[in-house]
């Protein structure tokens, strides 16, 4: 198999933070002898990306998924651990490392606030010393497909959160990456941007972009990636694919019946026993019933048509996002 | 080579650009720099009246040193501090960090940009209005305006590089507007642009000859005044160039250490 574009072999960051004592009397003291400790950020943190591959890194707020990236781009250098960006030490030879590297941050602008959108673009290119022709090409086809052209002579401070997200995406694309990375690209836009930043991404993951992707729009992961890995306090507790994180995060599918008339404790008895899962009823009569992995809806659909009369039937897909939130959930409690 | 050259053209540009996209700020320091060039000017004018000399300086050649210590500082005072220091505390030092630039090169280049537009639309107008309102000596060999404009170039340097240091000196603060007055405080006293060097107490004088900041302003006052010629006036080049040399190899090492502890927030 070819090498990884971006690789973390047990990757370990810590911060040194102060912790600041209650009260004005906790002021003072703090000045006079401040009081530090190591969080660790990520702990033995093993990643690849490969080329073409889109690569979704997911975890609650504050899992480590920015100082990760950071520790990809040269931003930060590792307390521990190796990292790879084409076979170079992104700390050590930062500048190199990001002449092949696009990197979009949702929260943070590229360009230049006073500059128009397409002087910004001269001179990333002239930075990053894309030749003038290619350079041209390359913004032409990125303004057709983004539909940047209205946008290219407006100050970037005018454009609003939906167009610099278009500029930006573009901005980090001009110098033909090897490795994308996008750390909450889509944070606040709405679905139309969204949809087409996605179109853009999946489409240059296809000519072979490695991707990695970290985000809190679960649709972003649906849409896009090949793989994900869910970091929680600092360590990577899943990897696979999106079907994959779907199974381990116990998503079943229910089947939901309306009855006509609410059927009596003994027939509910008498179903579980029969689908030898979990069967509810609600307040309105509705009988909601688990599928259990591996077993065809159409199999406990009969089982429960035999014994209630139904007016309505659906099936419930879970959402990855309602997953995930009782994953975090269980997760900041501890018990998962 | 090329490459370099478009990339570095592009960022003296942005320098440029960046300072022009504010016209309101460009004519409100005009208009301050221009306040204290009269104020100071007639100061200095009521000290030397009556008088046939101050120090070694004659009322007319004292004026022209004012006249020109300030405008020459108005193109070495330097934005990279506050820049820098903006930059550290938004974090928008992490997509600075990820072009691939040196960024304290990248830096220094915007305030090239900067210098030029200053010399343009602050120095020279204000070189104009001292010439109306103060009698002016003006150079009497024209190699004369070559060497003063070296050393204003000179001046750019060694400014932007005491910048950068402060910049990174306002890492561990949470802003860098302190230091950066300090600065200023000790540019305005130290470096000729409001108090002609050659006034101070003899001690002062020389400890100011010594410290970079004379590079700022009396440097080229006093090549202008044509006080120092030839050789001399050389070796006052070369004592600028020295500066911003050593000046450089602190910035340097300060940039260095400074990544190592950089955390780059926020995200
Ligand atoms: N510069 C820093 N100094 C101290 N702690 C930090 C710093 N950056 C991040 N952290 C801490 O490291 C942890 C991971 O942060 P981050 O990687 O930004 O999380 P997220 O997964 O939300 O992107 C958090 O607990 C955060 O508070
Ligand atoms: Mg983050």
């Amino acid at each position: 198999m070819r090498d990884p574009v971006a690789w973390t072999r047990g990757l370990h960051r810590t911060f040194a933070v102060t912790e600041r004592r209650a009260g004005l009397s906790g002021a003072l003291v703090d000045l006079i002898a401040p009081r530090r400790r190591t969080h660790a950020a990520v702990v033995d943190l093993d990643l690849d990306v490969f080329a073409g591959e889109i690569v979704g890194l997911l975890g609650p707020n504050g899992a480590g998924k920015s100082t990760t990236v950071k520790c990809l781009t040269g931003l930060l250098q590792p307390t521990a651990g190796e990292v790879r960006v084409l076979g170079l030490d992104p700390w050590a030879r930062r500048t190199e490392v990001v002449r092949r590297v696009g990197v979009m941050f949702g929260q943070r602008s590229q360009l230049w606030w006073d500059l128009a959108v397409r002087e910004a673009y001269d001179l990333l290119a002239a930075i990053h010393r894309v030749p003038r022709a290619t350079y041209r090409e390359r913004l032409d086809a990125l303004a057709t497909t983004l539909e940047l052209t209205p946008l290219l002579a407006k100050p970037v401070r005018e454009l609003s959160l939906g167009q610099r997200a278009r500029c930006e995406l573009a901005a980090s694309l001009l110098h033909d990456p090897a490795l994308l990375v996008l750390d909450e690209p889509t944070i606040g836009l709405d679905v139309g941007v969204k949809r087409r930043l996605r179109t853009l991404v999946r489409e240059r993951a296809r000519q072979g972009t490695a991707v990695l992707l970290t985000t809190h729009d679960l649709a972003d992961v649906d849409h896009l990636c090949d793989r994900v890995v869910l970091v929680d306090k600092a360590r990577v507790v899943f990897e696979g694919t999106v079907p994959e994180l779907r199974t381990q995060l116990g998503g079943q599918r229910r089947v939901r019946v309306r009855t006509a008339d609410r059927p009596g404790d003994d027939e509910l008895a008498a179903l579980t026993r029969r689908v030898r899962s979990p069967v509810r009823i609600d307040g309105d009569g509705v009988v909601e019933v688990v599928v259990p992995a591996g077993r065809p809806v159409a199999h406990v659909l009969r089982e429960v048509l035999s014994v209630v009369f139904a007016e309505d039937v659906s099936v419930v897909e879970p959402t990855l996002e309602g997953l995930l939130a009782d994953w975090y959930e269980r997760a900041a409690e501890g018990t998962a | 080579m090329n490459g370099a050259l478009r990339t570095w053209g592009s960022v003296v540009r942005l320098g440029v650009l960046h300072h022009f996209a504010w016209r309101l700020d460009v004519v409100i320091a005009l208009l301050s720099a221009t306040m204290v060039l009269v104020l100071n000017g007639s100061v200095w004018e009521a000290v030397a009246d009556g008088q046939s000399r101050l120090g070694t300086l004659t009322p007319v050649e004292l004026s022209t040193y004012v006249v020109i210590a300030w405008c020459a500082s108005r193109v070495t005072a330097t934005r990279v501090d506050e820049n820098l220091g903006q930059r550290h505390a938004s974090g928008q030092l992490a997509t600075d960090l990820l072009k691939p630039l040196d960024l304290p090169s990248y830096l220094l280049a915007r305030d090239v940009g900067r210098a030029a537009v200053a010399a343009v639309v602050t120095a020279l107008p204000l070189l104009a209005l001292g010439a109306w309102w103060f009698p002016l000596a003006w150079p009497r060999q024209p190699v004369t305006w070559a060497l003063v404009a070296g050393s204003v170039a000179l001046g750019v340097a060694v400014g932007g590089q005491i910048g950068l240091l402060v910049g990174m000196a306002s890492f561990r603060l949470r802003r860098v507007t302190g230091l950066v007055s300090l600065k200023e405080v000790a540019t305005a006293l130290l470096s000729g642009a409001l108090v002609p060097v050659t006034l101070m107490p003899d001690a002062a004088a020389h400890a100011v000859m010594v410290l970079p900041f004379a590079a700022l302003a009396h440097v080229p006052a006093w090549l202008f005044l044509e006080r120092a010629t030839g050789a001399e006036a050389l070796g006052l080049l070369v004592a600028q160039a020295a500066w911003a040399a050593i000046l450089a190899v602190v910035v340097r090492l300060s940039w260095w250490r400074a990544l190592r502890h950089l955390t780059v927030e926020g995200g």
